[in-house]
């Protein structure tokens, strides 16, 4: 009898075990960021996103005439305008100038810029991304980079018809490495984000030689290798300097320009001959 | 059952908006933010007669979180149901009152908040330090409590006045 129930207990245990292992597993493949979304994922994702725009609306409108009391003049903003259009102008011209002599593809202006809100974030706490207004529908499609006017936030994971995930650069992620440049001066080094350090809120790069030389502030940007991310957006600023354990390489801690914290508005760069 | 289907979509928007409104991310948890839905589910299970449809409830709602929210598939549907069942559990031994609510309501969220950070360290999505853990159980308590509490009275009243004795 005795006997018995042992074997029962170790059944039980043997069932829970391969329960468990089978869960992890379909887990680890629903938690992959390039995992396309179903027919029925779209739909429910899309609705819930528009009732919650409509339950969002009140509390939005309000904040808007908050808002609407700190704003300039119409004058004002008109005379802003017409300078930043005349200063517009000027630099493209002197974009195609540098693209032809340098002989660049593509720079900055060669993307279409797509404005969003950002209605959701970092729901369930671990996934660090964050729900923005616009999808397929508008032409985002995935990997595409997302900026605001500060620089880099990240990039578009998965998209449903009027909305896109965005995965933050804040993330420790393996799978969301992103090669960048450092300006030292003249110099131009590449490294590569390795992750990020959430008890200093500061990106790790690494990949640099130790010969190299690099200075506290000096500026990180996008490199434009890999494909996905244009060159020549903000990253932020060096903050530390470090060598591995074997002194042969630097690390650097990268104080980001965005604040992660505080995002509303992002801009989704979008190549013009994509389409 | 309509009654705590509303009580649940209400508590599931909060999670969307508040989000939004509060801002709160992985590095930068606020004082303010809980997992409203979680929370909901507590306050609602003593209205249950019946056990398989507040399982069958819990596990629609943890596949909305997954899809709408969070952006994951069956994760928050496993862990919501694992959840449900420990809430079922605990309420056999204790009584309905406001106490027993907020201490299941904690109970459920610094269960919630565990179960999601291992199994992302497990499988492998992101290397998320221990005190991020903490952080998130520590911050959320506050607003599990008041959430709760308020939670707990409405619910009281609502289903006193439509004369809701048990779901069946």
């Amino acid at each position: 009898m005795r006997k018995r129930k042992k074997l029962e207990f170790r059944y039980i245990v043997m069932i829970i075990l391969v329960v468990v292992i089978a869960f992890l597993t379909i887990f680890s493949y629903t938690l992959k960021d390039n995992r396309k979304l179903n027919p029925i994922e779209v739909v429910i994702k899309d609705s819930i996103v528009t009732l919650q725009k409509i339950v969002y609306a009140p509390i939005d409108f309000i904040g808007n005439i908050f808002a609407k009391n700190s704003q300039a003049n119409p004058s004002e903003i008109t005379e802003s305008l017409n300078q930043l259009k005349a200063e517009n102008s000027e630099l493209k011209n002197q974009i195609n100038a540098l693209k032809e002599e340098l002989n660049i593809d593509y720079v900055l202006t060669d993307y279409e810029y797509l404005n969003a809100t950002v209605v959701s974030r970092n729901i369930g706490h671990w996934y660090n991304t964050i729900t923005i207004d616009k999808g397929t529908y508008n032409g985002i499609s995935e990997d595409m980079a997302v900026v605001n006017s500060e620089g880099l936030i990240g990039k578009i994971i998965n998209t449903t018809n009027f909305t896109s995930t965005v995965k933050l650069l804040s993330t420790t992620d393996s799978n969301s490495k992103v090669s960048v440049s450092i300006y030292s001066g003249e110099l131009k080094l590449n490294g590569l984000i390795h992750s990020y350090d959430y008890q200093t809120d500061l990106l790790v790069v690494e990949g640099i030689s130790n010969s190299e030389v690099v200075n506290i502030g000096d500026t990180v940007a996008t490199s434009g290798l890999g494909g996905i991310f244009p060159s020549g957006i903000l990253i932020g600023y060096v903050e530390d300097i470090t060598t591995d354990e074997y002194d042969l390489a630097k690390i650097l801690k990268v104080r980001p320009n965005v604040d992660y914290d505080d995002i509303n508005y992002v801009t989704v760069l979008k190549r013009k001959d994509k389409e | 059952m309509v009654l705590s289907t509303i009580i649940l979509i209400i508590s599931f928007f909060i999670d969307n908006i508040s989000s939004n409104l509060i801002a709160y991310t992985l590095t930068n948890s606020s004082i303010l933010m809980t997992i409203y839905t979680v929370v909901a589910l507590v306050v609602i299970y003593p209205y249950f007669d019946n056990d398989k449809k507040y399982l069958i409830l819990t596990l629609a709602f943890g596949l909305l979180f997954d899809i709408a929210s969070s952006n994951t598939f069956l994760l928050n549907t496993t862990i919501f149901f694992l959840i449900a069942l420990i809430i079922k559990f605990i309420y056999m031994f204790l009584s309905d009152n406001v106490l027993t609510t907020i201490i299941i309501s904690v109970i459920a969220i610094v269960l919630y908040y565990l179960l999601s950070y291992f199994i992302v360290i497990i499988v492998n999505y992101g290397d998320y330090p221990i005190f991020l853990l903490w952080e998130a159980i520590y911050k959320s308590l506050i607003m599990t409590i008041i959430y709760s509490v308020i939670l707990y009275f409405i619910a009281q009243i609502l289903y006193n006045k439509f004369n809701i004795k048990f779901i069946k």
